[in-house]
Protein backbone atom coordinates (compact mmCIF):
# COMPACT_ATOMS: atom_id res chain seq x y z
CA UNK A 1 0.00 0.00 0.00
CA UNK A 2 1.48 3.04 -1.19
CA UNK A 3 2.56 5.69 2.25
CA UNK A 4 0.80 9.18 2.91
CA UNK A 5 3.79 10.85 0.91
CA UNK A 6 2.91 9.02 -2.61
CA UNK A 7 -0.44 10.33 -2.12
CA UNK A 8 0.67 13.54 -1.18
CA UNK A 9 2.99 13.87 -4.66
CA UNK A 10 0.13 12.76 -6.71
CA UNK A 11 -2.17 15.64 -5.28
CA UNK A 12 -1.28 18.11 -8.20
CA UNK A 13 -1.81 15.72 -10.74
CA UNK A 14 -5.30 14.65 -9.59
CA UNK A 15 -6.30 18.43 -9.22
CA UNK A 16 -5.29 18.87 -12.84
CA UNK A 17 -7.23 15.76 -13.72
CA UNK A 18 -3.91 13.94 -14.67
CA UNK A 19 -4.09 10.58 -13.01
CA UNK A 20 -5.40 7.04 -14.63
CA UNK A 21 -8.56 5.63 -13.27
CA UNK A 22 -7.20 3.64 -11.09
CA UNK A 23 -5.27 6.23 -9.41
CA UNK A 24 -8.00 8.43 -9.26
CA UNK A 25 -9.59 5.45 -7.48
CA UNK A 26 -6.98 5.43 -4.98
CA UNK A 27 -6.23 8.89 -4.25
CA UNK A 28 -10.12 9.36 -3.58
CA UNK A 29 -9.84 6.64 -0.38
CA UNK A 30 -7.03 7.54 0.46
CA UNK A 31 -8.54 11.58 0.62
CA UNK A 32 -11.64 10.11 2.48
CA UNK A 33 -9.41 8.96 5.50
CA UNK A 34 -6.67 11.65 5.33
CA UNK A 35 -7.79 15.14 6.66
CA UNK A 36 -4.03 16.71 5.82
CA UNK A 37 -4.37 15.59 1.92
CA UNK A 38 -7.71 17.02 1.64
CA UNK A 39 -6.31 20.41 3.02
CA UNK A 40 -3.59 20.25 0.75
CA UNK A 41 -5.90 19.61 -2.40
CA UNK A 42 -8.02 22.46 -1.63
CA UNK A 43 -5.29 24.44 -1.80
CA UNK A 44 -4.25 23.34 -5.33
CA UNK A 45 -7.45 23.71 -6.69
CA UNK A 46 -7.26 27.21 -6.03
CA UNK A 47 -4.10 27.16 -8.41
CA UNK A 48 -5.84 24.77 -10.72
CA UNK A 49 -8.72 27.65 -11.21
CA UNK A 50 -6.30 29.98 -12.80
CA UNK A 51 -6.18 27.93 -16.19
CA UNK A 52 -9.82 27.65 -17.45
CA UNK A 53 -10.17 31.51 -16.35
CA UNK A 54 -6.89 32.55 -18.45
CA UNK A 55 -8.39 31.25 -21.57
CA UNK A 56 -9.28 33.79 -24.00
CA UNK A 57 -12.88 34.50 -24.45
CA UNK A 58 -15.03 33.00 -27.24
CA UNK A 59 -18.54 33.88 -27.76
CA UNK A 60 -20.56 30.62 -27.83
CA UNK A 61 -22.83 30.55 -30.81
CA UNK A 62 -26.24 31.63 -30.49
CA UNK A 63 -27.49 28.17 -32.04
CA UNK A 64 -26.37 26.47 -28.89
CA UNK A 65 -28.54 28.20 -26.90
CA UNK A 66 -31.62 27.77 -29.32
CA UNK A 67 -31.07 23.60 -29.29
CA UNK A 68 -30.18 23.34 -25.23
CA UNK A 69 -33.24 25.54 -24.50
CA UNK A 70 -35.56 23.61 -26.74
CA UNK A 71 -34.41 20.06 -24.76
CA UNK A 72 -34.53 22.16 -21.69
CA UNK A 73 -38.10 23.71 -21.92
CA UNK A 74 -39.27 20.63 -23.83
CA UNK A 75 -37.92 18.32 -20.29
CA UNK A 76 -39.40 21.40 -18.17
CA UNK A 77 -42.67 20.74 -19.76
CA UNK A 78 -42.66 17.23 -19.26
CA UNK A 79 -41.61 17.66 -15.28
CA UNK A 80 -44.68 19.81 -15.20
CA UNK A 81 -46.61 17.18 -17.31
CA UNK A 82 -45.56 14.65 -14.95
CA UNK A 83 -46.72 16.42 -12.13
CA UNK A 84 -46.20 14.78 -8.71
CA UNK A 85 -44.90 11.85 -9.91
CA UNK A 86 -42.39 12.87 -12.21
CA UNK A 87 -40.70 14.58 -8.72
CA UNK A 88 -40.74 11.10 -7.58
CA UNK A 89 -39.25 8.73 -10.18
CA UNK A 90 -38.01 6.02 -8.25
CA UNK A 91 -41.15 5.61 -6.84
CA UNK A 92 -42.81 6.19 -10.56
CA UNK A 93 -40.44 3.79 -12.13
CA UNK A 94 -41.33 0.83 -9.46
CA UNK A 95 -45.15 1.17 -10.42
CA UNK A 96 -44.20 0.94 -14.77
CA UNK A 97 -42.05 -1.98 -13.87
CA UNK A 98 -44.64 -4.08 -12.28
CA UNK A 99 -46.94 -3.43 -15.20
CA UNK A 100 -47.64 -6.02 -18.39
CA UNK A 101 -45.50 -2.87 -20.42
CA UNK A 102 -42.61 -2.66 -17.95
CA UNK A 103 -40.10 -3.30 -20.82
CA UNK A 104 -41.19 -0.40 -22.72
CA UNK A 105 -41.22 1.78 -20.22
CA UNK A 106 -38.46 1.16 -17.99
CA UNK A 107 -36.97 4.30 -19.46
CA UNK A 108 -40.25 6.08 -18.65
CA UNK A 109 -39.36 7.64 -15.61
CA UNK A 110 -35.92 8.01 -16.22
CA UNK A 111 -36.82 9.39 -19.33
CA UNK A 112 -36.79 12.95 -17.36
CA UNK A 113 -33.56 12.76 -16.96
CA UNK A 114 -32.49 10.78 -20.21
CA UNK A 115 -30.54 12.02 -22.86
CA UNK A 116 -33.01 13.17 -25.30
CA UNK A 117 -32.76 12.73 -29.14
CA UNK A 118 -32.29 16.14 -30.64
CA UNK A 119 -35.15 18.49 -30.87
CA UNK A 120 -35.10 20.66 -34.34
CA UNK A 121 -38.17 22.89 -34.37
CA UNK A 122 -39.99 23.59 -37.06
CA UNK A 123 -38.49 22.22 -40.51
CA UNK A 124 -40.51 23.56 -42.85
CA UNK A 125 -41.46 21.27 -45.93
CA UNK A 126 -41.81 24.20 -47.91
CA UNK A 127 -44.63 25.12 -50.50
CA UNK A 128 -46.83 23.15 -49.10
CA UNK A 129 -48.20 24.83 -45.95
CA UNK A 130 -47.19 21.44 -44.19
CA UNK A 131 -44.07 21.84 -41.54
CA UNK A 132 -42.51 19.38 -40.00
CA UNK A 133 -42.01 19.22 -36.23
CA UNK A 134 -39.40 16.90 -34.30
CA UNK A 135 -40.34 15.27 -31.58
CA UNK A 136 -38.42 13.46 -28.84
CA UNK A 137 -38.37 10.04 -27.56
CA UNK A 138 -37.41 8.03 -25.14
CA UNK A 139 -37.43 4.55 -26.77
CA UNK A 140 -33.90 3.76 -27.81
CA UNK A 141 -34.48 3.24 -32.16
CA UNK A 142 -37.24 5.15 -32.02
CA UNK A 143 -38.03 7.86 -34.51
CA UNK A 144 -41.09 10.52 -34.10
CA UNK A 145 -42.49 13.70 -36.00
CA UNK A 146 -45.14 15.91 -36.39
CA UNK A 147 -46.40 17.23 -39.63
CA UNK A 148 -48.37 20.16 -39.18
CA UNK A 149 -50.49 21.69 -41.46
CA UNK A 150 -52.91 24.58 -40.02
CA UNK A 151 -54.44 23.12 -36.81
CA UNK A 152 -54.29 19.79 -37.97
CA UNK A 153 -51.11 17.69 -37.29
CA UNK A 154 -50.25 14.15 -38.22
CA UNK A 155 -47.77 11.98 -36.26
CA UNK A 156 -45.16 10.26 -38.21
CA UNK A 157 -43.28 7.71 -36.15
CA UNK A 158 -41.28 4.82 -37.45
CA UNK A 159 -39.21 1.84 -35.27
CA UNK A 160 -41.46 2.11 -32.02
CA UNK A 161 -40.90 -1.13 -30.22
CA UNK A 162 -43.86 -3.64 -29.82
CA UNK A 163 -46.88 -3.17 -27.12
CA UNK A 164 -47.32 -5.35 -24.26
CA UNK A 165 -51.07 -7.16 -25.03
CA UNK A 166 -53.69 -5.02 -24.02
CA UNK A 167 -51.69 -2.23 -24.57
CA UNK A 168 -52.21 1.05 -26.41
CA UNK A 169 -49.82 4.10 -27.22
CA UNK A 170 -52.36 7.08 -26.71
CA UNK A 171 -51.55 11.15 -28.21
CA UNK A 172 -52.29 13.92 -26.02
CA UNK A 173 -52.52 17.52 -26.90
CA UNK A 174 -51.72 19.60 -23.87
CA UNK A 175 -52.43 23.73 -23.98
CA UNK A 176 -50.79 25.87 -21.53
CA UNK A 177 -51.63 24.42 -18.12
CA UNK A 178 -54.52 22.95 -18.98
CA UNK A 179 -54.43 18.92 -18.38
CA UNK A 180 -53.31 16.86 -21.37
CA UNK A 181 -56.24 16.11 -23.34
CA UNK A 182 -56.86 12.62 -25.23
CA UNK A 183 -56.36 12.37 -29.16
CA UNK A 184 -56.86 9.20 -30.13
CA UNK A 185 -54.92 5.87 -30.02
CA UNK A 186 -52.87 4.10 -31.89
CA UNK A 187 -51.00 0.55 -32.22
CA UNK A 188 -48.22 1.04 -35.03
CA UNK A 189 -44.61 0.38 -35.27
CA UNK A 190 -43.89 2.39 -38.64
CA UNK A 191 -46.45 4.47 -39.91
CA UNK A 192 -48.51 7.41 -39.65
CA UNK A 193 -51.81 8.51 -37.40
CA UNK A 194 -53.73 11.62 -37.54
CA UNK A 195 -53.73 13.73 -34.01
CA UNK A 196 -57.61 13.57 -33.04
CA UNK A 197 -57.82 17.61 -31.98
CA UNK A 198 -56.72 20.67 -33.27
CA UNK A 199 -53.52 22.48 -32.69
CA UNK A 200 -51.68 25.62 -32.42
CA UNK A 201 -48.69 26.86 -31.69
CA UNK A 202 -47.10 26.06 -28.41
CA UNK A 203 -49.37 23.29 -27.62
CA UNK A 204 -47.32 19.84 -26.56
CA UNK A 205 -48.08 16.74 -28.19
CA UNK A 206 -47.39 13.99 -25.99
CA UNK A 207 -47.85 10.00 -26.31
CA UNK A 208 -47.85 7.43 -23.47
CA UNK A 209 -48.76 3.64 -23.06
CA UNK A 210 -52.03 2.99 -22.11
CA UNK A 211 -54.57 0.07 -21.47
CA UNK A 212 -56.12 -1.18 -24.68
CA UNK A 213 -58.94 1.12 -24.58
CA UNK A 214 -56.98 4.94 -23.60
CA UNK A 215 -57.71 6.32 -20.80
CA UNK A 216 -59.04 10.11 -19.60
CA UNK A 217 -55.63 11.51 -18.35
CA UNK A 218 -51.74 9.92 -18.93
CA UNK A 219 -50.99 7.31 -16.43
CA UNK A 220 -47.50 6.87 -17.16
CA UNK A 221 -44.65 9.42 -18.87
CA UNK A 222 -44.56 10.40 -21.93
CA UNK A 223 -42.47 8.12 -24.01
CA UNK A 224 -42.64 10.86 -27.38
CA UNK A 225 -42.88 14.97 -26.87
CA UNK A 226 -42.96 17.39 -29.49
CA UNK A 227 -44.08 20.68 -29.35
CA UNK A 228 -45.96 22.54 -31.90
CA UNK B 1 -47.46 27.86 -19.71
CA UNK B 2 -43.96 28.25 -19.12
CA UNK B 3 -42.77 31.24 -21.79
CA UNK B 4 -40.46 30.01 -24.81
CA UNK B 5 -37.16 30.75 -25.27
CA UNK B 6 -38.17 33.27 -27.63
CA UNK B 7 -38.62 36.06 -25.13
CA UNK B 8 -36.16 36.59 -22.51
CA UNK B 9 -36.00 35.69 -18.68
CA UNK B 10 -37.65 37.66 -15.98
CA UNK B 11 -36.31 40.71 -14.81
CA UNK B 12 -36.15 38.89 -11.17
CA UNK B 13 -34.72 36.06 -12.14
CA UNK B 14 -31.13 37.91 -13.82
CA UNK B 15 -30.84 39.79 -10.38
CA UNK B 16 -30.72 36.30 -8.36
CA UNK B 17 -27.36 34.89 -7.42
CA UNK B 18 -26.26 31.99 -9.03
CA UNK B 19 -26.58 30.10 -5.89
CA UNK B 20 -30.32 30.80 -5.74
CA UNK B 21 -30.58 30.32 -9.38
CA UNK B 22 -29.73 26.88 -9.08
CA UNK B 23 -31.71 26.27 -6.46
CA UNK B 24 -34.36 26.76 -9.07
CA UNK B 25 -33.03 25.00 -11.51
CA UNK B 26 -32.63 21.52 -9.60
CA UNK B 27 -37.02 21.78 -9.65
CA UNK B 28 -37.17 22.41 -13.22
CA UNK B 29 -37.43 25.74 -13.86
CA UNK B 30 -35.98 26.71 -16.75
CA UNK B 31 -36.23 30.16 -16.89
CA UNK B 32 -33.40 29.92 -14.41
CA UNK B 33 -31.18 27.55 -16.28
CA UNK B 34 -31.20 30.06 -19.06
CA UNK B 35 -29.94 32.72 -16.80
CA UNK B 36 -27.06 31.18 -15.36
CA UNK B 37 -26.52 29.30 -18.87
CA UNK B 38 -26.27 33.19 -20.36
CA UNK B 39 -23.56 34.27 -17.50
CA UNK B 40 -21.60 31.15 -18.11
CA UNK B 41 -21.70 30.12 -21.76
CA UNK B 42 -18.99 31.86 -22.79
CA UNK B 43 -16.41 30.79 -20.36
CA UNK B 44 -17.52 27.37 -20.84
CA UNK B 45 -17.49 27.68 -24.64
CA UNK B 46 -14.16 29.32 -24.19
CA UNK B 47 -12.57 26.18 -22.23
CA UNK B 48 -14.36 23.56 -24.31
CA UNK B 49 -13.04 25.45 -27.50
CA UNK B 50 -9.35 25.51 -25.60
CA UNK B 51 -9.06 21.80 -24.85
CA UNK B 52 -11.06 20.49 -28.03
CA UNK B 53 -9.66 22.81 -30.81
CA UNK B 54 -12.31 22.09 -32.88
CA UNK B 55 -15.42 24.44 -32.61
CA UNK B 56 -18.08 21.72 -33.53
CA UNK B 57 -16.87 19.21 -30.92
CA UNK B 58 -16.55 22.09 -28.08
CA UNK B 59 -20.04 22.94 -29.25
CA UNK B 60 -21.27 19.21 -28.77
CA UNK B 61 -19.03 19.56 -25.27
CA UNK B 62 -20.82 22.81 -23.90
CA UNK B 63 -24.39 21.28 -24.76
CA UNK B 64 -23.24 18.07 -22.98
CA UNK B 65 -22.25 19.71 -20.02
CA UNK B 66 -25.08 22.61 -20.06
CA UNK B 67 -27.44 19.61 -20.31
CA UNK B 68 -25.77 17.81 -17.56
CA UNK B 69 -26.09 21.03 -15.27
CA UNK B 70 -29.57 21.11 -16.28
CA UNK B 71 -30.68 17.28 -14.60
CA UNK B 72 -28.01 17.26 -12.46
CA UNK B 73 -28.62 20.81 -10.44
CA UNK B 74 -29.88 18.93 -7.18
CA UNK B 75 -26.23 17.91 -6.50
CA UNK B 76 -24.52 21.20 -6.87
CA UNK B 77 -23.63 21.92 -3.45
CA UNK B 78 -22.33 25.41 -2.72
CA UNK B 79 -20.26 24.46 0.00
CA UNK B 80 -17.59 22.77 -2.32
CA UNK B 81 -17.28 25.89 -4.81
CA UNK B 82 -19.02 29.13 -7.00
CA UNK B 83 -21.58 27.35 -9.65
CA UNK B 84 -18.68 28.99 -12.09
CA UNK B 85 -16.42 26.64 -11.15
CA UNK B 86 -18.74 23.72 -10.83
CA UNK B 87 -19.70 24.56 -14.58
CA UNK B 88 -16.40 24.46 -15.79
CA UNK B 89 -15.39 21.59 -14.23
CA UNK B 90 -18.13 19.61 -15.92
CA UNK B 91 -16.87 21.13 -18.69
CA UNK B 92 -13.41 20.20 -18.18
CA UNK B 93 -14.18 16.53 -17.34
CA UNK B 94 -16.38 16.59 -20.73
CA UNK B 95 -13.74 18.14 -22.66
CA UNK B 96 -10.81 15.65 -21.53
CA UNK B 97 -13.02 12.80 -21.96
CA UNK B 98 -13.60 14.07 -25.35
CA UNK B 99 -10.21 14.54 -26.38
CA UNK B 100 -8.96 11.42 -25.08
CA UNK B 101 -11.06 9.87 -28.19
CA UNK B 102 -8.75 11.77 -29.91
CA UNK B 103 -5.01 10.69 -31.17
CA UNK B 104 -2.04 11.30 -29.43
CA UNK B 105 -0.86 13.70 -32.36
CA UNK B 106 -4.40 15.93 -32.80
CA UNK B 107 -4.30 16.16 -28.63
CA UNK B 108 -0.50 17.09 -28.41
CA UNK B 109 -1.91 19.85 -31.24
CA UNK B 110 -4.52 20.92 -29.74
CA UNK B 111 -2.82 21.48 -26.37
CA UNK B 112 0.24 23.53 -28.27
CA UNK B 113 -1.93 25.72 -29.83
CA UNK B 114 -4.12 28.31 -28.86
CA UNK B 115 -7.38 28.68 -30.69
CA UNK B 116 -6.20 29.56 -34.15
CA UNK B 117 -9.44 31.11 -35.44
CA UNK B 118 -10.72 33.47 -32.25
CA UNK B 119 -13.98 34.57 -32.81
CA UNK B 120 -13.54 36.45 -29.37
CA UNK B 121 -16.84 37.58 -27.59
CA UNK B 122 -17.58 41.64 -28.23
CA UNK B 123 -17.23 43.53 -25.04
CA UNK B 124 -20.42 44.79 -24.94
CA UNK B 125 -21.12 44.76 -20.90
CA UNK B 126 -19.20 45.92 -18.32
CA UNK B 127 -19.40 42.13 -16.92
CA UNK B 128 -17.76 41.52 -19.88
CA UNK B 129 -15.41 43.65 -20.24
CA UNK B 130 -14.12 42.08 -16.86
CA UNK B 131 -14.11 39.02 -17.90
CA UNK B 132 -12.05 40.05 -20.30
CA UNK B 133 -9.19 41.64 -18.17
CA UNK B 134 -9.31 38.88 -16.03
CA UNK B 135 -8.83 36.51 -18.38
CA UNK B 136 -5.72 38.58 -19.61
CA UNK B 137 -4.29 38.82 -16.18
CA UNK B 138 -4.60 35.14 -15.49
CA UNK B 139 -3.24 34.21 -18.76
CA UNK B 140 -0.69 36.53 -17.68
CA UNK B 141 0.08 34.58 -14.52
CA UNK B 142 0.27 31.59 -16.83
CA UNK B 143 2.69 33.24 -18.74
CA UNK B 144 5.29 33.97 -16.19
CA UNK B 145 5.69 30.53 -15.17
CA UNK B 146 9.07 28.61 -16.27
CA UNK B 147 8.18 26.90 -19.52
CA UNK B 148 8.75 23.73 -18.34
CA UNK B 149 6.34 23.90 -15.55
CA UNK B 150 3.45 25.64 -17.87
CA UNK B 151 4.17 22.76 -20.49
CA UNK B 152 3.54 20.25 -17.81
CA UNK B 153 0.27 21.79 -16.70
CA UNK B 154 -1.07 22.86 -20.31
CA UNK B 155 -0.43 19.20 -21.55
CA UNK B 156 -2.11 17.81 -18.17
CA UNK B 157 -4.96 20.09 -17.87
CA UNK B 158 -5.67 21.52 -21.47
CA UNK B 159 -4.06 18.07 -23.60
CA UNK B 160 -5.77 15.68 -21.40
CA UNK B 161 -2.83 13.57 -20.69
CA UNK B 162 -1.85 11.51 -17.41
CA UNK B 163 1.07 12.01 -15.71
CA UNK B 164 2.77 9.18 -16.97
CA UNK B 165 1.82 10.21 -20.93
CA UNK B 166 3.79 13.63 -20.41
CA UNK B 167 6.63 12.40 -18.54
CA UNK B 168 6.62 9.64 -21.86
CA UNK B 169 6.18 12.43 -24.33
CA UNK B 170 8.46 14.96 -22.67
CA UNK B 171 11.17 12.09 -21.99
CA UNK B 172 11.01 13.46 -18.72
CA UNK B 173 11.29 11.54 -15.40
CA UNK B 174 7.65 10.98 -13.88
CA UNK B 175 9.34 12.35 -10.80
CA UNK B 176 10.02 16.12 -12.55
CA UNK B 177 7.15 16.38 -14.24
CA UNK B 178 5.40 16.01 -10.45
CA UNK B 179 7.47 18.69 -9.30
CA UNK B 180 7.17 20.72 -12.10
CA UNK B 181 3.55 20.30 -11.33
CA UNK B 182 3.16 21.13 -8.32
CA UNK B 183 5.74 24.21 -8.47
CA UNK B 184 3.59 25.83 -10.96
CA UNK B 185 -0.02 25.40 -8.65
CA UNK B 186 1.79 26.77 -6.12
CA UNK B 187 3.21 29.27 -7.65
CA UNK B 188 -0.36 30.36 -9.31
CA UNK B 189 -2.24 29.67 -6.01
CA UNK B 190 0.27 32.09 -4.48
CA UNK B 191 -0.01 34.46 -7.26
CA UNK B 192 -4.05 35.06 -6.62
CA UNK B 193 -3.34 35.56 -2.51
CA UNK B 194 -4.80 36.50 -0.41
CA UNK B 195 -8.03 35.94 -1.88
CA UNK B 196 -7.82 32.91 -3.45
CA UNK B 197 -10.44 33.31 -4.97
CA UNK B 198 -11.45 33.88 -8.84
CA UNK B 199 -15.13 35.16 -8.91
Amino acid sequence: MPEHGEYSDALPAYALGALSDDEVTRLKHHLDECPECRAGLEWLRAGVEVLPASVPQIEAPPELKRRLMAVVEAEAELLRAGGASADRPEAARRRWWSSPSAARLAVGAAALCVAAIAVVLAVSAGGTGTRTVSAQTTLAGARASLQVRGTRAELVVTGLPALAADHVEEIWVKRGSAPAAPAGTFVLGSGSVAVARPVRPGDLVLVTVEPRDGTAAPTTAPVIVARI
Amino acid sequence: MAKTSNSPPPAGLRQLGDEDLMGLVARGDARAFEVVYERHATAAFSLAYRICGIRAAAEEVAQESFLAIWRGAARYDRTRGSVRTWVLSVVHNRAVDAIRRATTHERRRASDEHAAELIEAPERTDVEIARREEARSMRALVDALPGEQRRVIELAYFGGFTQEQIARLLETPLGTVKSRMRLALEKMRASIEPTGAIS
